[in-house]
């Protein structure tokens, strides 16, 4: 009896915190062009890298000496290897975060739009 | 949602009573096992496979402490001699506390770093066997029902279209039913069929909140000590979900997994190689896109201690 009240419990608290939702349907994003009226912060995109790339891209042990560990680092990085980060991170056939990627559309167009205007403060 | 939950616990209901009356032809089987109907033991090593869970449960008051762990690709752009083919990179790790209640029926709890949507994940789970093999195929196979829950921890994202921005709790849940039959053949040979239904509140666009998939696995004794061991499964994702991803560049692939299960005293440990990052299957199921055929397989281990709590005492006495 003991068993079943601790199966049913336990099924209980599963069922009631069963909801069922999808996230909204990412943005277009601005097209080429359109960059000059958006304004990205460094903070808004470094923000999202410390969540979504460090866990890997951090140290000297980070892939392809990708290492993100500090804003400086990443602009450098995207400096020196701007068309190898548009086409993992940004573009059509993106494939990063490694595992999980890639990351939304209007996520990636605002990054886009953060390198096209300079990586901004 | 009245209607979901509703449905849902009658459901509950209908597989309560049903494991009532599977508890009874136990009981009944146990009654006559005197006269023959001895039950099959040592299906599986470990209650786990490689990423999934086989028929086995912890023995009562045996508390099981267990280490999971993915590297990175062992190939492909991202493996390789400059990352020690993957071993400096870790996809998913996993620590856990399990402990058998009764002969048949587990619990426990668990961290994961997680690999895919959701990252920082707790843990809750439970299996309890129904049905075990008979030596003289008065029952020719082992049933056993495994159900878990998950909450993530991570920060809620900003972005609105991304399936880790939490507006409630419950955003953050995930769960997994599956039933695992299993079959011993002989003394060399084990197979399982697991039907599997995973659930998350809170999916990407065009992503699917109710997932069911099949998986298959397989050991093979080679010594005392040391069996082969595979595991595949094939999630159900439907072809409207696959093509908008697939126009957004991404390409699942059914996880798939082969080792080695070497057993030293009160130890199991598996070395294995999956296509899969993630090790719980609330996420591996749904979210595998890395590929065999691409180089993205990796390195993992399963380590498993176990410990008899309470001596030989029992606790009701």
């Amino acid at each position: 009896m003991r068993t079943y009240l601790l199966l049913f419990s336990l099924l209980a608290v599963a069922v009631f915190g069963c909801t069922n939702k999808e996230a909204a349907a990412p943005e277009t994003g601005p097209v080429s062009g359109d960059c000059s009226t958006k304004q990205i912060s460094s903070a808004y995109v470094y923000g999202l890298v410390q969540r979504t790339c460090t866990g890997c891209h951090s140290g000297s042990t980070a892939p392809l000496g990708a290492d993100f560990n500090t804003l400086a680092k990443f602009r450098s990085f995207i400096s020196n290897n701007e068309a190898v980060f548009r086409l993992r991170v940004t573009g059509p056939q993106a494939d990063m975060p490694q595992g999980s990627g890639p990351l939304p559309q209007a996520v990636r167009d605002s990054i886009s739009c953060w390198i096209s205007n300079g990586m901004p403060e | 949602m009245k209607t979901m939950r509703l449905l849902c616990v009658l459901l509950m209901c209908c597989s309560l009573s049903m494991t009532s009356r599977a508890q009874d032809d136990l009981s009944n089987m146990f009654k006559d096992s005197t006269t023959g109907h001895q039950p099959v033991t040592g299906t599986f090593k470990s209650t786990r496979i490689i990423m999934g869970h086989s028929n086995e449960t912890l023995k009562k008051h045996e508390l099981d402490f267990r280490v999971a762990h993915r590297f990175g690709d062992a190939g492909g752009e991202f493996g390789g001699g400059k990352t020690a083919f993957g071993l400096d990179n870790s996809s998913d790790i996993r620590i856990a506390f399990e402990y058998g209640i009764s002969d048949n029926l587990m619990v426990g709890i668990s961290r994961a770093k997680g690999s895919g949507d959701l990252t920082q994940i707790f843990e809750g789970l439970a299996k309890y066997r129904i049905l075990k093999q008979t030596t003289d195929d008065h029952m020719p196979f082992s049933l056993s029902v495994f159900g878990n829950v998950t909450v993530s921890s991570m920060t809620s994202s900003d972005d609105l279209t991304a399936a880790s921005h939490f507006d409630e709790f419950t955003d953050r849940m995930t769960y997994v039913g599956q039933a695992i039959i299993a079959r011993k053949f002989g003394n060399w040979l084990s197979l399982t069929l697991s039907p599997t239904y995973v659930h998350r509140n809170r999916v990407g666009y065009m992503d699917m909140n109710n997932m069911f998939a099949l998986g298959g696995s397989g050991r093979i004794k080679l010594s005392k000590r040391l069996a082969f061991i595979a595991e595949y499964y094939v999630p159900f994702r439907d072809q409207t979900s696959k093509d908008y991803y697939k126009s957004l560049g991404v390409k699942f692939f059914n996880p798939l997994g082969a080792g080695l299960e070497i057993e030293t005293g009160g130890h199991v440990f598996s070395v294995n190689f999956t296509n899969s990052t993630a090790i719980l299957e609330n996420q591996f199921i749904p979210e595998t896109r890395s590929s065999w055929l691409q180089g993205q397989f990796r390195w993992g281990f399963n380590i498993s201690r176990r410990f008899s709590l309470f001596g030989k005492k029992d606790w009701k006495k």
